[in-house]
């Protein structure tokens, strides 16, 4: 009789665990980690997903490290020197394996999934929050999407357009057609004009580190610029581009500072300048290297400094000038010797000593001075981290871009364009750029000598900020500048920067204008066609 | 005296006796019916009573055999006894023919399924602290591999080749009941092992459904035996040395080299400051880092044990001390571990066992095949340091100077003296393991047997680390932005489980037998990590105990937790042992899958005939067994994380918008896609055994076939990077793994004092992909080794082609003075026709390396790169021989590798500088370089290398190797001592010698594991040559 009591039990015990067992695979996640599903749910929540797709800006592949000069982004303005980028996009040696150019598509669609995410999340009525603020929110995610995208385009041509997070990972999802470059930018232009109506005014964002109506129209009128260029070639968006700058402009808020040079040292110090700067990307630094947030400005692209103490601080000093950048300003520009920089550092002892080049030398061995260490505020500087900013949009650009796309659309200047053109160049002597100089102001207005002077003022200006492989490119101009510079390049001279300076200007072809596709996207998106070239 | 007995006898001074006496089993003192007592000289037969007695008759000079099928023979002279007792030991013969097999034990004939079984008493012979260094090449079809010698690593065992891309290839371990997917073989002690079962085919494994997939390794611990408590001591004093070194550049040969490669510094420097001329240099006797950091390192291991029982409680106690110092200086490994079995009858039903191990094991000393830092990574490796170190002293002492200061920017680059640096790594990790395993065996009316197991096992894993201002981590150098820094991390994984089954044995008549097997189980695995590092620390001596002066940094936590229910069913079902059926089913539920995809079916099915049972084979009489074996089912795996299912993000990352240089503010980012329709995959497999003994049991032979095709892949695919991910957890994907398995056994001498015993296997497993993510038809793979070939594809998996093959150039040798026009300027042009390095035209010279141009168009780039080898060995196995001579043995173990290929990256830095680093030193193989005078060299000349990034068959060799694995003498002193049974003394050797074409210091090597990127070597710890002193003494 025993045996059967122990059997019912035995029986009695299963049953029950049988019949509750199943709840124990019903595992809480949310105990364990942050839920993408459950997230985006206040607005301090709203803010931290927002601050995330600001933050891939700073990403190690974008101005974080990589477009710091290592990605030929100087086209022909510079040439890069540094031995750890040899035979890669970085001399001009661009395959479609190129890691930097991999992870440059990567960073930017990562950005634009984050923007997905908070736009396909913002929307939500039971989030507790002012309605301007999400506007707000909405409107800077726009815009963030909007220059991935851009980044992209300017660099690919067309691309897969994806504007919702993916719902599942089956193949006909996640594998998208790229869309034409029109397409690409049109998307662009309408999440920009989206933004428009929601950012606020540059006044009271009061910083150049978040994007405010300005920094919307900035865009607006750079993007329009290059759809009126190469291969677009829409003549007609050159009024959009007067549109936005005007309106830019004509708001009175912006203008020049004062000295070109300080536009620099305050992204050194962490200062704003929105007057100037309108929009930035932002880096940190507490010189410990605790925050992920740091950033490579002045160490890529400063001025070379191999020793390692905290008065002037590291730099690789990636970028070179060439004679052809040189020799575009007039010697009382005051530009030329602080992009171009007239020494570098020497390691005597541990100890970095300014030694000036040869004023009769090769201007192929200087550095660029643009972002320079030495004005750094925050100690210990360290090696392979800085707290600069970086410049994406300034006043003077915008400027110069509305002077550029008058010239073009009335195929002439007028007194407008000539005013905005000499602000600019005014500034760069160190004059006081509203007063008039009759002895250095430029004043054709023949198309021709207009556009001339347009383009080479603003490589004076907007040198080493990134821009130049855009300008030369939507100007159609790019592979015969660089056969011009190839051949100004000395040919005999075994220095290894004139090797370098060489080899870079020798490795670029015609396709060169556009990157391939890469080869892993290819691998596993059948649908994308390859750039021609490749 | 021998021959004269013989011929004549002497009956009459060595009369006829009658011996009696009584045979007891020496553990439990019980007598021992139907022992054979046999009369050598006539072949007389008596058998012992059902109390043990018997009784002979036989003369003084006789011999006495005393056998049985269950104990060791023993033989007796009988001299001048009248009563002979014996107390027989119970011989490990039988328990070979019973197998371990899951949830149960079968007789070897009786088993339908392709089971392993490990010969322990062989593999306990390696003077090894983990048992799974010695398993390599003891199974077929079972691939033991570890990546290099560093002391404590783990190694990698692989059943039947791997079924998955990208997930763990590692075998379920059932440890005394205990199944866990993520076991650590050094937590065992080898000499706590009573069996290994390897189970292989579907049949034995898909009663483990979900985590069979990948082969299980069922291992059992010795357990308390009846009687007198037996107390065993063994013990060894090893020695460790390389098993190679490098041969480097001598003096001369280094001044000679870096004079061409930088004549006007190497002049100024070599030359001119040291008051020399280059064939000074030939009486310099010049530094040995090799010497160095490489050492005879001594190892001693202590095991005791106690077992015993008495009536209704049986005990087994050990413990195991082991400490083991690494051939590099300043590493080692060390356990302690005990281990408490446990068996009480409670009543005449009921039994409970308990079962307790605890290990503490620490390994420590830096990881050679770890970079230190990442920039110009590959100088950062330990063996690069030691290999390319300057042999000379130029200023002061090299061995003393943390840099070399004469090597201009030595402080940037961090060219850091490897010895200083060595000495004053501080790196170790120390896991404690713990479980706990108790079960209830209930003997139930009508045959059934009720079992009740249930067990906790956490594993805790510490890693601390400390970087002080003399290692590449914490110099103060252009990259280090964290200063003299250290840091912690604690990470727990821990099991649960409950596994309730019931079998029911029955035996229907003389000829049904059925076993049938119910169960259910439930499991949970959870992880834990946290960890903090500190910066900046101002204090070094204290180490880690000085984190707290630092600045903190980084903190992680994590945590992860899953869950798994089980029901599983077999039935067996034999006809007279001759025709044998054995159908499973086990239904698993995943907490890793949502609702819909969460439950997984995995059957199986196997036949099995004994031909020989058959009267038409009896006939056959040199045949004894003869098996045909026929198995087929699926298994399943789960292998993902534990919420791959969810889109996880994260606020690891920071952005500070118009904050100036106030701290910033948080950043959400998603880190990973969570893909909704995960579901199980399925691995299909097929085996086709035959089994065959003969001349009475002297030749075994096993030979198995099988096919395996997994199925819904679970991949950590690569996806388009467009969606926002770079890869997302699919069922995505097939493989197919095919092979072929012969196993041999003999008995090739069976003497009264001499014995030997071989046993030989050999594998052959070829894997095939047949698809990949989506349209994916190729993947290609690198290591992550050194900038310039971090991107360099290594390895690729096609469609079609096995999982890791090597990708890159085919080597063409050094361009020639044939290839180049002689300008007027007295220098040479490559002719216009030839092919270019990679390198621009102009600068091409004759002595420089040479590609083959594939696509034709003149220039080597990425086009030009094609499969060159093998990942994998076409076969692998291992020979063992035993030979035993009176109180002598000896056991020769031999194993090897055919096939595979391995890339020697050191050979890229070391046979040619290809980086151009000033005053490297280089392999001996590079004095052989093509120079005007040496033009049959294939070594480019100095500075000849070529563009940096590409892998070619230049450094790819071959990789197959028979090696002389395990050597062991031992000899068993006579009894003199009452109280002592037995002593045994032992010499053994471990990695003995190595037959090989690979030049590099060891071909069992792969410094960056895995599944797409086997064979890699770039500074790998020297492998061991261990040489050791053993006793074993058994009271």
């Amino acid at each position: 009789m025993t045996f059967r009591i122990d059997i019912l039990f035995f029986l009695t015990f299963s049953a029950i665990i049988f019949s509750s067992c199943e709840k124990i695979l019903d595992i809480d996640t949310s105990q364990y980690k942050i839920l993408a599903e459950n997230y985006y749910s206040t607005e301090e929540e709203l803010n931290y997903a927002l601050n995330g797709v600001y933050s891939n800006l700073a990403d190690g592949a974008l101005y974080g490290n990589h477009m710091l000069g290592r990605m030929g982004l100087e086209a022909d303005e510079a040439y890069e020197d540094y031995a750890s980028d040899e035979y890669t996009v970085g001399d001009y040696n661009v395959e479609s394996t190129d890691t930097k150019i991999l992870a440059y598509w990567q960073s930017c669609y990562t950005g634009i999934n984050r923007a997905n995410h908070l736009l396909a999340n913002i929307d939500n009525p039971a989030i507790s929050i002012d309605s301007s603020k999400r506007l707000d929110i909405k409107g800077q995610a726009y815009f963030l999407r909007a220059y991935y995208y851009f980044l992209l385009v300017t660099r690919f041509r067309g691309v897969p357009l994806i504007l919702k997070p993916i719902q599942n990972a089956s193949a006909n999802v996640i594998q998208q057609e790229r869309a034409s470059g029109r397409e690409v930018y049109a998307q662009i232009v309408s999440d920009l004009e989206k933004a428009e109506t929601m950012v606020r005014p540059a006044s009271e964002v009061g910083n150049g580190g978040r994007i405010s109506k300005s920094a919307v129209w900035g865009l607006l009128a750079r993007v329009n610029l290059y759809l009126a260029g190469y291969p677009y070639y829409e003549q007609e968006r050159y009024r959009d581009v007067l549109v936005y700058a005007g309106r830019l402009i004509n708001e009175g808020f912006h203008e020049l500072n004062p000295s070109y040079q300080q536009i620099f040292i305050n992204y050194a110090r962490d200062l704003y300048d929105i007057k100037e700067s309108i929009f930035e990307v932002e880096f940190h630094s507490d010189g410990t290297g605790v925050y992920p947030t740091a950033g490579m400005v002045g160490r890529n692209n400063g001025i070379r400094n191999t020793t390692i103490e905290d008065v002037v601080g590291y730099a690789i000093g990636i970028l070179r000038s060439t004679d052809y950048l040189y020799e575009l300003y007039d010697e009382n520009d005051l530009r030329r010797d602080w992009n171009i920089a007239p020494y570098y550092y020497n390691n005597d002892n541990n100890t970095a000593v300014i030694t000036y080049w040869s004023p009769t030398g090769s201007k192929y061995q200087r550095f660029c001075g643009k972002f320079r260490r030495e004005y750094e505020t925050i100690t210990p500087k360290l090696q392979s981290q800085t707290p600069q900013n970086f410049p994406i949009l300034r006043y003077a650009d915008v400027l110069l871009m509305y002077a550029e796309a008058y010239n073009e659309y009335f195929k002439g200047a007028n007194a407008e364009a000539l005013e905005y053109l000499n602000k600019v160049k005014r500034r760069g002597l160190g004059l006081d750029p509203n007063v008039p100089s009759p002895s250095t102001d430029f004043s054709q207005t023949n198309y021709e000598a207009f556009r001339d002077e347009v383009r080479n003022e603003r490589a004076r200006e907007l040198c080493f900020e990134a821009l130049r492989k855009n300008d030369v490119v939507r100007w159609g101009v790019f592979y015969d500048n660089i056969i011009v510079r190839e051949a100004q390049t000395p040919q005999t001279f075994t220095s290894s920067y004139y090797v370098r300076a060489r080899r870079y200007f020798r490795s670029v072809e015609l396709r060169d204008e556009w990157w391939p596709i890469p080869s892993y996207e290819m691998g596993v998106n059948k649908k994308l066609v390859q750039n021609p070239g490749w | 005296m021998c021959l004269h007995n013989s011929v004549f006898g002497q009956p009459v001074r060595d009369p006829l006796k009658t011996i009696t006496g009584r045979i007891t089993d020496s553990a439990t003192g019980a007598p021992i019916q139907g022992v054979m007592v046999t009369l050598l000289r006539e072949q007389n037969v008596k058998l012992t009573d059902i109390n043990g007695y018997y009784k002979i008759d036989a003369r003084s000079r006789d011999t006495l055999m005393f056998s049985h099928i269950s104990y060791n023979t023993v033989l007796v002279p009988v001299g001048t006894q009248k009563v002979i007792n014996i107390s027989l030991q119970e011989s490990t013969k039988q328990l070979d023919d019973v197998v371990v097999i899951a949830y149960g034990k079968v007789r070897k004939s009786d088993l339908t399924g392709s089971v392993g079984v490990v010969n322990v008493d062989d593999v306990s012979k390696a003077p090894v602290p983990n048992l799974a260094d010695a398993l390599g090449g003891r199974i077929a079809g079972m691939q033991v591999s570890s990546n290099d010698g560093q002391p404590g690593n783990e190694s990698n065992i692989v059943i039947r080749g791997g079924n998955s891309i990208t997930q763990s290839n590692a075998p379920l371990y059932v440890v005394d009941g205990f199944p866990m997917d993520d076991f650590s073989m050094s937590s065992l002690n080898p000499d706590d092992v009573a069996s290994i079962s390897i189970l292989k085919d579907a049949s034995a494994t898909a009663i483990y459904g979900s985590r069979g997939a990948n082969g299980v390794i069922i291992i059992e611990t010795k357990k308390g035996i009846n009687g007198k408590p037996q107390i065993t001591y063994n013990t060894y004093l090893a020695f460790q040395k390389p098993t190679k070194k490098m041969a480097l550049m001598s003096p001369y040969e280094f001044v000679k080299y870096q004079l061409e490669f930088n004549p006007v510094d190497a002049e100024e420097l070599y030359l001119n400051r040291a008051g020399k001329t280059l064939d000074d240099y030939k009486a310099v006797k010049g530094i040995d880092w090799q010497s160095l950091l490489l050492h005879v390192a001594p190892m001693h291991n202590h095991n005791i044990s106690v077992r015993g029982g008495t009536g209704n409680t049986k005990i087994s106690f050990s413990g195991n001390l082991i400490d083991q110092k690494g051939v590099m200086i300043n590493s080692g490994f060390n356990r302690y571990q005990g281990r408490l079995n446990l068996e009480q009858k409670i009543n005449k039903d009921l039994i409970l066992d308990l079962k307790v191990n605890y290990s503490n094991d620490r390994n420590y000393g830096q990881i050679n095949s770890e970079q230190a830092s990442g920039n110009n990574s590959y100088a950062t490796y330990i063996m690069y340091r030691m290999w390319g170190y300057r042999p000379i002293s130029t200023r002061g002492n090299l061995e003393d100077l943390l840099f070399d200061d004469d090597e201009e920017g030595s402080s940037t680059l961090l060219i850091m003296n490897p010895f200083i640096s060595t000495k004053n790594e501080f790196r170790q990790q120390i896991k404690t393991y713990f479980t706990a395993n108790i079960g209830l065996d209930y003997q139930l009316p009508w045959d059934l047997k009720l079992n009740i197991r249930g067990g906790y096992s956490p594993r805790v894993t510490r890693n601390e680390y400390f970087n002080n201002s003399k290692t590449y981590r914490g110099y103060p150098g252009p990259n280090n932005s964290k200063g003299v820094h250290g840091g912690f991390s604690e990470s727990t994984l821990a099991y649960w489980m409950n596994e309730n089954t019931l079998t029911l044995d029955k035996r229907i008549n003389k000829y049904h037998r059925i076993n049938t097997l119910l169960g259910w189980t439930v499991q949970g695995r959870s992880t834990n990590l946290y960890a903090f590092e500190a910066i900046r620390i101002p204090v070094e001596h204290l180490r880690v105990r000085g984190l707290e002066f630092g600045n903190p940094s980084d903190v992680t936590s994590s945590a992860s937790y899953s869950t798994m229910l089980s029901y599983l069913g077999r039935v067996n079902y034999n006809f007279k042992s001759k025709y044998l059926l054995t159908a499973s089913l086990r239904a698993d539920g995943s907490s890793r899958f949502l609702k819909n995809n969460r439950w997984g079916y995995f059957p199986s099915f196997a036949f099995a005939w004994n031909i020989n049972k058959e009267p038409f084979f009896k006939r056959i009489h040199f045949i004894d067994d003869s098996k045909l074996r026929f198995s087929w089912g699926t298994t399943g795996n789960n292998g993902i994380s534990d919420f791959a299912a969810y889109t996880i993000a994260s606020l690891s990352d920071r952005y500070g918008i118009g904050t100036g240089s106030a701290t910033p503010d948080y950043a959400l980012i998603i880190s990973n896609f969570g893909n909704r329709d995960l579901k199980w995959e399925t691995t299909r497999q097929f085996d086709f055994g035959f089994e065959l003994s003969l001349f009475k049991r002297r030749v075994n032979i096993e030979m198995d076939y099988y096919n395996k095709v997994t199925k819904d892949l679970l991949l950590n695919a690569n996806v388009p990077y467009s969606t926002g991910y770079t890869k997302i957890y699919k069922n995505i994907g097939s493989i197919q793994n095919t092979g072929f398995e012969i196993s041999i056994s003999t008995t090739n001498v069976q003497t009264k004092s001499f014995q030997w015993n071989s046993a030989f296997n050999i594998s052959f497993n070829q894997n095939k992909i047949l698809s990949l993510t989506d349209d994916e038809k190729i993947m290609f793979t690198n290591v992550a080794f050194t900038s310039s070939w971090n991107s360099a594809n290594l390895y690729v998996a096609e469609v079609g082609k096995p999982v890791a093959s090597f990708y890159g150039l085919i080597w063409d040798g050094v361009y020639q003075i044939e290839d180049f026009d002689l300008l007027a300027n007295g220098t040479y042009l490559l002719k216009p026709g030839i092919t270019t390095n990679g390198w621009e035209r102009n600068t091409i010279q004759p002595g420089d390396i040479k590609y083959k141009d594939i696509n034709g168009d003149l220039v080597i780039d990425d086009k030009d790169k094609v499969v060159i080898g093998r990942g994998l060995p076409k076969h692998f196995g291992g020979f063992n021989n035993n030979f035993s001579y009176k109180n002598f043995s000896l056991n020769i173990f031999i194993q090897w590798n055919y096939g595979n290929h391995i890339m020697n990256a050191n050979r890229i830095m070391f046979e040619g500088n290809i980086t151009n680093r000033r005053g490297l030193n280089q392999f001996a193989s590079y004095e052989d370089r093509w120079s005007f005078d040496n033009q049959d060299s294939k070594n480019f000349r100095t500075r000849g290398g070529g563009p940096v990034g590409y892998y070619s068959t230049k450094d790819l060799e071959d990789g197959s190797f028979v090696r002389l694995k395990t050597v062991q003498i031992s000899y068993t002193l006579p009894r003199i001592i009452k109280t002592v049974k037995s002593i045994e003394l032992n010499v053994s050797a471990q990695n003995l010698y190595t037959w090989t074409k690979y030049t590099g210091i060891d071909p069992e090597v792969s410094t960056k594991n895995s599944v797409l990127t086997p064979g890699f070597d770039y500074s790998a710890y020297p492998r061991n040559l261990t040489l050791a002193f053993g006793l074993k003494i058994n009271l």
